[in-house]
């Protein structure tokens, strides 16, 4: 049975990938073009005080910039979801782990009572 | 039979560990905000990046992780002799999948608060968003039938063969802006200049190596709390054999 299901799932696994991998490229020669993946992250040039083209070209990025500076507030979204989602699962663990080994622990003693109890 | 608790000395050795890796995700933070210079053409929000892809590959590894220990469990309880090991395989299963499905949704919320101001859109359904999200749905999956089944052997198995089915898949995240297109940032396996020299690389390395080694830390701690629920529900069993015998 085991063995039936795990083949299965493999061999499903592998036609899935096989379909797929046959199938992407066809399908992507269909579909209208898109706009370039981005493929570089570069950090924004600081001009020096007395070029005034670098200057110039440095306000020009900066007013662009300015379009997508809403996304602060995304920004500030995205590290406080990160920050609760990890603090939660890690002090919700911390929490059942403890219940637990205080669980086990009178487990133990009752176990030992009753032991002792019988031996007696 | 009589349970034995894990000890607290086994666990002492690693009781700074929380304190170090809390450390570590903070001096990350200070280098995301402090350190890291604001990017020429997305600006600001680009410092997602940092904790969302750290967030992405420690995801990508819990469903790694699960889908070898559920390969590994559904082999070793076939073996004489190699029960221990199946158990062992098992919990890490379950503990990788958790873990796994933990930073996929840390993934599947940062990315959309990404892609707001980046493509002024929350959602599209390009490959990888599309494959990310059917690979987080595949492992609650996983995780719903393992909790449900419990001790039960048939559902243990199957959970197991969803986990190992969901192991290509992350391949196929990881190719997916290559194979089918999209235009989602290809800086680390793109053909292009990629991340930065300086602070940016410092920064995502940080971020990178401050996630994976504290998501290993929750697998650890998850590996353990199911250990514990196994001993406990053994010791459950003990104690009421005892108290049925006249």
């Amino acid at each position: 049975m085991t063995r039936l299901a795990l083949s299965a799932a493999l061999a499903l696994a592998l036609v899935l990938a096989l379909l797929l991998g046959a199938a992407g490229p066809a399908l992507a020669d269909e579909a209208p073009p898109e706009p370039p993946a981005t493929t570089e992250f570069r950090s924004a040039p600081e001009p020096a005080a007395n070029d005034f083209e670098a200057l110039l070209a440095s306000c020009d990025q900066k007013l662009t910039r300015c379009e997508k500076e809403n996304g602060v507030g995304y920004l500030g979204a995205a590290y406080i979801a990160i920050w609760v989602i990890l603090l939660v699962f890690f002090v919700a663990t911390r929490m059942k782990q403890a219940r637990l080994v205080a669980e086990m622990q009178e487990l133990r003693a009752r176990l030992a009572k009753l032991t002792e109890e019988r031996a007696g | 039979m009589s349970p034995s608790l894990p000890t607290t000395a086994a666990r002492r050795p690693l009781v700074w560990m929380p304190y170090l890796l809390g450390a570590g995700l903070v001096a990350s933070l200070v280098f995301v905000f402090f350190v890291a210079p604001t990017e020429l053409k997305m600006g600001e929000v680009q410092r997602i990046f940092y904790f969302h892809v750290a967030s992405a590959t420690a995801a990508l590894v819990g469903f790694i992780g699960c889908a070898l220990a559920s390969l590994a469990y559904l082999v070793l309880r076939m073996m004489r002799g190699y029960e221990v090991l199946a158990r062992v395989a098992d919990r890490l299963a379950v503990s990788f999948g958790e873990v796994g499905v933990l930073f996929g949704l840390i993934v599947l919320i940062t990315g959309p608060l990404w892609a707001k101001p980046a493509w002024n859109t929350f959602w599209t359904w390009e490959p990888r968003l599309v494959l990310m999200l059917l690979t987080v749905f595949l492992f609650v999956g996983y995780l719903v039938l393992r909790g449900y089944a419990k001790t039960d052997d048939l559902g243990k198995r199957l959970a197991a063969g969803i986990a190992v089915i969901g192991g290509p898949a992350v391949y196929l995240i990881h190719v997916a802006v290559e194979m089918w297109g999209g235009n989602h940032p290809q800086v680390m396996t793109g053909q292009g200049g990629g991340l930065e020299p300086g602070p940016m690389r410092t920064t995502f390395a940080l971020s990178l190596a401050s996630l994976c080694l504290f998501a290993g830390y929750l697998v650890w701690q998850r590996y353990q709390h199911h250990r514990l629920v196994e001993q406990v529900d053994d010791a459950y069993l003990t104690l009421s054999d005892l108290e049925e015998q006249p």
